[in-house]
């Protein structure tokens, strides 16, 4: 799944559980899987912020600084 | 501007032209027995009446002299031969046509009418039209002569070369006495010092004129670096400029291996070499302003070319900047994008965390509410607790209140008891006698060796029973 589906998925899990008419086994279930899914996409995020900072890098001469791209595991 | 004319006048010609004037005796004599008398002015009304209505329009042919060109535009002059002479004018209106400058000792053949000016009593000739001598003939070889080449093709601008725009050294065909070298000088002078310049002389009017500026032509082809050849004269008559209407010039001028540039006359003025030419210039000057633009103008072209090409490439510059920031900062955007997802990303986290919290919470309290409602043992111990302590708390004051009421009792009974006391007969000196505790009220109760306690007020006795005397009892 990827990161917008993710969102998409927290979104549609945040609305449900606000309407407040889950039962407590469900309410848990989607709580998990939401704290999960915000967990992904915060990391997800992380890492392609750090590739953008790396990327708009400019060196001494005004060439943008490239290299490869490793995500860090957070 | 004109090159002084040296063409010799030719011998004059009578006019062929002679009125005929035929006056009516009659008109003359009104009555034939008697002659009439006229006024001058009637005379010369009737001769007005005469020769214009009978003379009308003629041609004449004849030498310009005496000629005026008055302020008003109007050409006054006289009109001759060797024998005879005639006054003539030609009106503004008339003479503006012309296309040739009409000088003293000009041969012309002019069309008019007479006319007759009352009041001095003369009569002139009106012209309406004038013409050079053998003009017609000239013009006639000169439209032959352009049919011929162009017919050749050596008047197609295909073969015209183009004149260089930066020459540097130009041969001038012309004669170095005229009017034409000095104003190409002049021009160049001002214009374009640094272009070397190089006369070829030659006469430029006359007999053999035409071969002898061919030659020129010829000879200026040959001089080393040359890049412009201008070859002309100032104006002039058809006469004067004839020699440039010459064919074998005009294959000169085509064979030449350098541009050539041909300035004859006025701007009016054309000739045959100016067809041929690679460039026709209406005057001389002209021809040099053509060769000077190279320099200032070209200058003042590179210049402003240098400054346009400057300015387009700041331009370009500045919108490939522009663009390029644009661009970037569109760059940007994603990193934005990023902040404002990780910010929908915390806040769909709270908002779940808070959701979870509530469900939790509505069931917990849910669950105290039932708790409450069931009633834990605890809460009953509790409650036990508390009721009996507070039972505790009421019998314990129940009880103080009791025993108080009952001491109360006991301090009145035993005030009671007190004053009902044996102890106070005893006082008296009575006293109490007691067998095992039991008080002895008769002597039957007791036997001898008996051993009876006997209380006294102060004090109490044992005493053995000696003898024991029993009385009635006396009611």
């Amino acid at each position: 799944m990827d990161f917008e589906k993710k969102l998409g998925r927290l979104e549609e899990i945040v609305q449900k559980m606000e309407k407040g008419d889950l039962a407590l086994e469900d309410s848990l279930k989607l709580f998990e899987e939401g704290v999960k899914l915000s967990r992904e996409c915060h990391s997800r995020l992380n890492e392609a912020e750090t590739k953008v900072k790396i990327l708009m890098s400019v060196d001494a001469n005004g060439n943008p600084v490239t290299k490869d791209f490793t995500p860090e595991d957070n | 501007m004109s090159d002084s004319s040296n063409t010799p006048n030719q011998p004059l010609r009578k006019s062929d032209f002679s009125a005929q004037i035929s006056l009516g005796e009659n008109v003359l004599a009104e009555k034939s027995n008697e002659p009439s008398v006229l006024s001058v002015e009637q005379l010369n009304i009737y001769i007005k009446q005469l020769l214009e209505g009978q003379v009308g329009q003629v041609w004449v042919r004849g030498e310009l002299s005496n000629f005026k060109a008055h302020t008003s535009g109007h050409f006054y002059f006289s009109l001759k031969d060797s024998k005879s002479q005639i006054m003539a004018v030609m009106f503004r209106g008339n003479n503006a046509r012309l296309k040739f400058k009409p000088t003293d000792g000009m041969e012309v053949i002019l069309r008019g009418r007479i006319t007759v000016y009352e009041p001095r009593g003369n009569y002139q000739l009106m012209c309406d039209m004038m013409e050079p001598v053998g003009a017609g003939a000239l013009q006639k070889a000169f439209e032959q002569l352009k049919v011929k080449l162009k017919s050749e093709g050596l008047f197609e601008a295909t073969r015209k070369r183009p004149i260089p725009t930066f020459p540097r050294h130009i041969a001038i065909v012309t004669s170095p006495t005229g009017a034409a070298i000095r104003d190409i000088i002049n021009v160049l002078s001002r214009r374009a010092k640094s272009i070397q310049v190089t006369v070829v002389p030659t006469v430029v009017q006359g007999e053999g004129a035409a071969l002898k500026i061919s030659e020129a032509l010829l000879k200026a082809t040959t001089l080393p670096g040359v890049d412009v050849i201008i070859v002309g004269r100032g104006g002039g008559s058809i006469e004067d400029m004839w020699c440039f209407n010459d064919e074998k010039l005009a294959r000169q001028i085509a064979a030449s291996p350098i541009p050539v540039i041909s300035a004859v006359g006025h701007e009016i003025d054309f000739t045959i070499a100016d067809f041929v030419a690679d460039l026709r210039a209406p005057t001389p000057s002209a021809a040099a302003e053509l060769v000077a633009k190279s320099s200032s103008e070209l200058s003042n072209k590179v210049k402003a070319a240098e400054r346009m090409l400057h300015m387009s490439f700041e331009k370009k510059m500045k919108y490939l900047r522009e663009k390029m920031l644009g661009l970037s900062k569109r760059l940007v955007d994603p990193q934005r994008r990023l902040q404002d997802l990780e910010l929908r990303n915390d806040d769909l986290l709270t908002r779940l965390e808070l959701a979870m919290n509530r469900v939790v919470a509505v069931r917990k309290h849910r669950v105290e509410l039932l708790q409450q409602k069931l009633g834990s043992p605890q809460n009953l111990i509790d409650r036990k607790k508390k009721e009996l302590e507070y039972f505790f708390a009421r019998s314990e004051k129940a009880l103080l209140y009791s025993i108080e009421k009952k001491k109360a009792r006991l301090s009145r009974v035993m005030a009671m008891l007190d004053s009902m006391s044996p102890l106070k007969v005893v006082e008296r000196g009575y006293s109490i006698v007691t067998k095992n505790n039991e008080v002895i009220k008769s002597a039957s109760q007791v036997k001898k060796g008996d051993m009876l306690d006997i209380r006294l007020a102060q004090g109490s006795l044992t005493a053995v029973v000696d003898t024991v005397a029993e009385t009635v009892k006396k009611d």
